[in-house]
């Protein structure tokens, strides 16, 4: 029986750009999101394979921003021609702004039993500034339409530490995000990223100190009720992983449909183009760009991606191979005697301050 | 070719008057390059030149002009090199004219490259033929600038043309004065050889090539010649010109400039100012002038990577085959590991040498800040040259250490006095004298100790004049001065490298300075980094340079890994061009924070 796969589809869409964001995403029309199904179905006829697939992400973007019909298009004719195992999770992102309760049975009726939720923030100040088109109210009203059409299993997205965010007001969120209590939170530092709206304008982050500050007070709250930190940016409640992303920190395998998609089977990595001027190109001939790593730097590279795992996740933690001999061995030891790498089981894991501090690490890694 | 006939001459400017330009438009006029052969500025050949505008190394250039008086008279254009640092190349060059042309920028006026000029150009005896060039800028003052010049260097402003060596205008006009005005080399063909190796330039295949002008007597190919500063022989091998492609001919009589040849291997061999004569029937006396090059301005040099000491090695070695004021020899710094001290001729040098190194032979280098070269008297009376701060004696050890001084001149607008005084005030100079020069612009002279000039002198005097100074300098002597060693450690460990030589009454302020200038040069490291300043092992100021906390990637999904190792890359290769000191990564930048503090 063959390993099943993961499959990553991405909508490039979105109604607004969020001020920190410089991910393969734009403003799109119904006209443009209609041509774009029509390539992604062009690519998942070419894509299908006998492999059976058991998770299914859809990211972007804003996924919830696809109407009914283009929905039903998404999972009937591009999902429908991979063949799922009878437990697979199937996530899909989306904001609140497009979560209403119709919207959320229709998921559910498709097969969706995941949501990630873009919430970000609890501050409604706070959200204007970053840019955001939804609510608190938002926030709480699309978790509520999710578990009214039976779909338990949401994550809910903050970003911490960006421009103008404060302990106080970041605590405010965190414990309006607990009594919510998604069983999946994903926090994210602020990344100062050139192409964003933030990147073009003099703002300026908190300081160093203070994003770290932040970040483990994230940290400390969410583990204090009951959520595991098994990835840099990911705490779930027991059982609650996302599956499909621990296949991008275990290197197993995964299709990728889309605009900035990437392939990645049995150490080879083929990406789709991150411009959609040469995806509208290339999708239908299937020539990407691909990346073969030869075997000790894939080694390497899946140490590095192991790393991101904390104690206790699934996969963790990152146990350096026979054939990568001494010198990541001395790399690891040399850091755990700076106090960012830390024994675990027959392997190494970050950290606490080391979580803060990975790609010291991960730089000599790869 | 009857030696009434010839004329040897150079032009002479501040950098950016238009020297090379006009050099380009001579060459044109009188047939030497095409049109369609010209590359812009023919005489700076080398690259780096190029970018910075200047002329490192001098050529003579062989070319005829037919004049309205129907003679066809043989021109050897010396073009010299047009920075302070190289003032005795330059004054050698200058030995093989009898004339200048002084280039005065129309717009810009009379500089402190100008006048210095004038002044090597008068004590080698020559005839200065003073033009305006630029007129045709929309800012062009001609005679506001014939005005200077009259008053500056006091020559009638009847014989001042007014040209654009740009479009043309007024040059085939200097040519013809360029007859008129300058002599005829005087020569005594009956009288042993005697020459004068005005530059030199090695050549894989040739070896040295030197650049001649023949004072007395006929050089011939296959002759048998020896140099007078070292006594050593060597057989002619070849003679030519530049036209300004090279070109053999079979001898150079008196009145003549070219090159020579003779299977001369090391550049040092072949000095400067040094007399070539023949090795039977020589002349007695050699010629006056000579002197050997002296670095007065000193570094160590050190790789990033210690595996990479023998290509610095080689590097160097290559370098000085074609650079006779550039010396070096093997260093050893605690901190830094193996390296070499290298010395130079002035700062402009040394940064050429240090930009040649990393661009031509692609070596990731710290370069520790200039120092000087300190006389350090001991106690029984002898002197000790110290050129590496590190080096100083312990206190007790030495009575006194001599700082070497210059005279500074410096050219700018009569407005800023107030400003240049308070300058060089802070830098422990003082007043000598001034002048006005016109109506607005004053030329000061001031006395300043060396080591205050390498610092951030020049960009602090550009700044604050807004662009308008302009100076030069020479040595004056050592004096004793009231100096301390102040030493620097870093998480600990003392840093060598960073040791400074600093006047007592200063040396609180700068251990201070510095402690805060390297706290903002010395990245935060994944712990906590102390930087103490001391003197005589007693510490005056600390700074901490916090421990890094953040560098994470928040996310790493599948599509972002290839962008993500890019990121990851950069970092990586950020971190080798940092030297390890200690347990301490310490950047270039923090080596040299010790020219931005006052």
């Amino acid at each position: 029986m063959t390993t099943p796969l993961g499959l990553y589809v991405h909508i490039p869409f979105c109604k607004a750009r969020c001020h920190y964001c410089d991910f393969a995403t734009g403003i799109g029309s119904a006209d443009d999101i209609d041509a774009y199904l029509d390539l992604l179905e062009e690519e998942a006829a070419r894509e299908a394979v006998n492999q059976p697939i058991d998770t299914i992400f859809i990211g972007g973007g804003t996924p919830s921003i696809l109407d009914g019909s283009q929905r039903t298009r998404l999972f009937r004719d591009i999902l429908g021609r991979f063949e799922l195992t009878p437990d697979a999770e199937v996530s899909t992102e989306a904001n609140p702004e497009s979560m209403d309760r119709k919207t959320a049975e229709d998921l559910a009726a498709l097969g969706v039993n995941r949501v990630s939720l873009g919430g970000q923030s609890f501050d409604a100040e706070e959200l204007r500034r970053l840019g955001r088109l939804h609510s608190v109210q938002g926030i709480h009203d699309a978790v509520g339409s999710l578990r009214a059409a039976g779909i338990r299993n949401i994550n809910l997205d903050l970003i911490c530490a960006f421009p103008g965010n404060t302990a106080e007001r970041f605590q405010r969120s965190l414990e309006a995000l607990l009594k919510l209590g998604p069983p999946h939170v994903s926090v994210y530092m602020y990344q100062h990223e050139d192409e964003s709206h933030w990147g073009g304008m003099d703002v300026e982050p908190p300081d160093e100190d203070l994003q770290v500050e932040l970040y483990y007070q994230a940290k400390d709250l969410l583990e204090g009720a009951g959520y595991l930190h098994y990835e840099i940016s990911n705490f779930a409640r027991p059982g609650h992983e996302c599956r499909h992303n621990l296949k991008y920190w275990c290197s197993d395998s995964y299709l990728g449909l889309g605009l900035s998609a990437v392939r990645y089977v049995d150490g080879v990595r083929l990406s789709n183009p991150r411009d959609m001027d040469s995806y509208v190109k290339t999708a239908g001939t299937g020539l990407r760009e691909s990346t073969c790593l030869d075997p000790i730097a894939r080694e390497r590279e899946e140490l590095m991606l192991r790393l991101r795992l904390l104690p206790g996740a699934t996969g963790a933690p990152a146990v350096p191979g026979e054939a990568l001999g001494h010198e990541v061995q001395e790399v690891l030891e040399r850091y755990r005697s700076l106090g960012l790498v830390d024994r675990y089981g027959s392997g190494y894991v970050l950290s606490r301050r080391g979580i803060a501090l990975s790609n010291e690490v991960f730089a000599e890694l790869i | 070719m009857d030696s009434k006939f010839i004329r040897n001459f150079s032009i002479i400017a501040h950098i950016d008057h238009g020297k090379s330009t006009l050099a380009d438009r001579i060459l044109e006029l009188t047939g030497a390059t095409t049109e369609r052969e010209r590359r812009d500025q023919i005489l700076d050949s080398n690259e780096l030149e190029r970018e910075r505008g200047i002329t490192i190394k001098a050529k003579a250039v062989r070319v005829f002009f037919e004049s309205k008086d129907g003679n066809t008279y043989q021109f050897n254009l010396i073009d010299t090199p047009g920075h302070v640092d190289f003032t005795y190349e330059v004054s050698r060059s200058l030995a093989a004219c009898e004339g200048a042309v002084l280039v005065v920028d129309a717009a810009q006026g009379v500089e402190a490259q100008t006048i210095a000029n004038v002044y090597l150009a008068v004590e080698n005896d020559l005839e200065i033929l003073p033009v305006v060039n630029k007129i045709d800028l929309p800012s062009a003052q001609p005679e506001e600038v014939i005005k200077e010049i009259e008053d500056v260097i006091g020559i009638s402003a009847d014989h001042c043309l007014k040209i654009s060596a740009k479009d043309g205008r007024g040059v085939p006009e200097l040519l013809e004065a360029i007859v008129e005005h300058f002599p005829p080399p005087t020569v005594q063909l009956d009288r042993p050889l005697r020459a004068l190796i005005f530059d030199s330039h090695y050549d894989s295949y040739l070896g040295v090539v030197c650049y001649l002008r023949i004072l007395d007597g006929t050089i011939k190919k296959g002759g048998q010649v020896q140099l007078m500063s070292t006594g050593k022989k060597y057989d002619v091998a070849s003679l030519g010109i530049f036209r300004p492609k090279m070109t053999e001919i079979d001898r150079l009589d008196a009145g003549e400039v070219g090159f020579m040849t003779a299977s001369i291997k090391d550049i040092r061999e072949a000095r400067i100012g040094d007399t070539v004569t023949l090795v039977r029937n020589g002349c007695e006396e050699a010629l006056p002038g000579y002197k050997e090059a002296q670095p007065v301005v000193f570094c160590g040099l050190f790789t990033i990577d210690n595996a990479d000491f023998e290509d610095l090695r080689d590097a160097l070695g290559k370098l000085q085959l074609n650079d006779a004021g550039f010396v070096f020899e093997p260093d050893t710094s605690a901190a830094l590991g193996f390296g070499f001290r290298c010395g130079f001729l002035g700062l402009l040098h040394m940064e050429i040498v240090q930009e040649r190194l990393e661009r031509e032979y692609n070596l990731d280098l710290i370069m520790t800040a200039p120092s000087v070269l300190y006389l350090v008297e001991l106690k029984d009376g002898s002197m000790l040259r110290v050129d590496n701060p590190s080096k100083l004696p312990k206190p007790g050890a030495y009575e006194k250490i001599h700082e070497p001084y210059v005279e500074v001149k410096i050219y700018y607008p009569s407005e800023f006095v107030g400003t240049v005084m308070e300058l060089i005030r802070e830098k422990r100079g003082e007043y000598i004298d001034m002048i006005y020069i016109g109506m607005n612009r004053v030329s000061g002279t001031y006395r300043v100790p060396f080591a205050d000039i390498v610092t951030d002198f020049y960009d602090k005097l550009k700044s604050r004049t807004r662009g308008y100074a302009s100076m030069e300098y020479s040595f004056i002597d050592h004096r004793p001065g009231n100096l301390v060693k102040l030493d620097i450690s870093v998480a600990g460990e003392a840093v060598d490298a960073l040791s400074l030589i600093v006047p007592q009454e200063k040396a609180y302020a700068r251990g201070r300075d510095l402690t805060v200038k390297l706290k903002e040069a010395i990245p935060r490291q994944m712990f906590e980094v102390p930087i103490q300043a001391m003197i005589g092992g007693r510490a005056v100021a600390r700074t901490n340079v916090k421990a890094k906390r953040k560098n994470v990637l928040a996310k790493c999904y599948g599509g972002d890994i290839s962008r993500k190792r890019k990121l990851l890359e950069k970092q990586k290769a950020g971190k080798k061009r940092m030297k390890q000191v200690g347990a301490v990564e310490i950047p270039q930048e923090a080596f040299m924070a010790i020219l931005s503090i006052d």
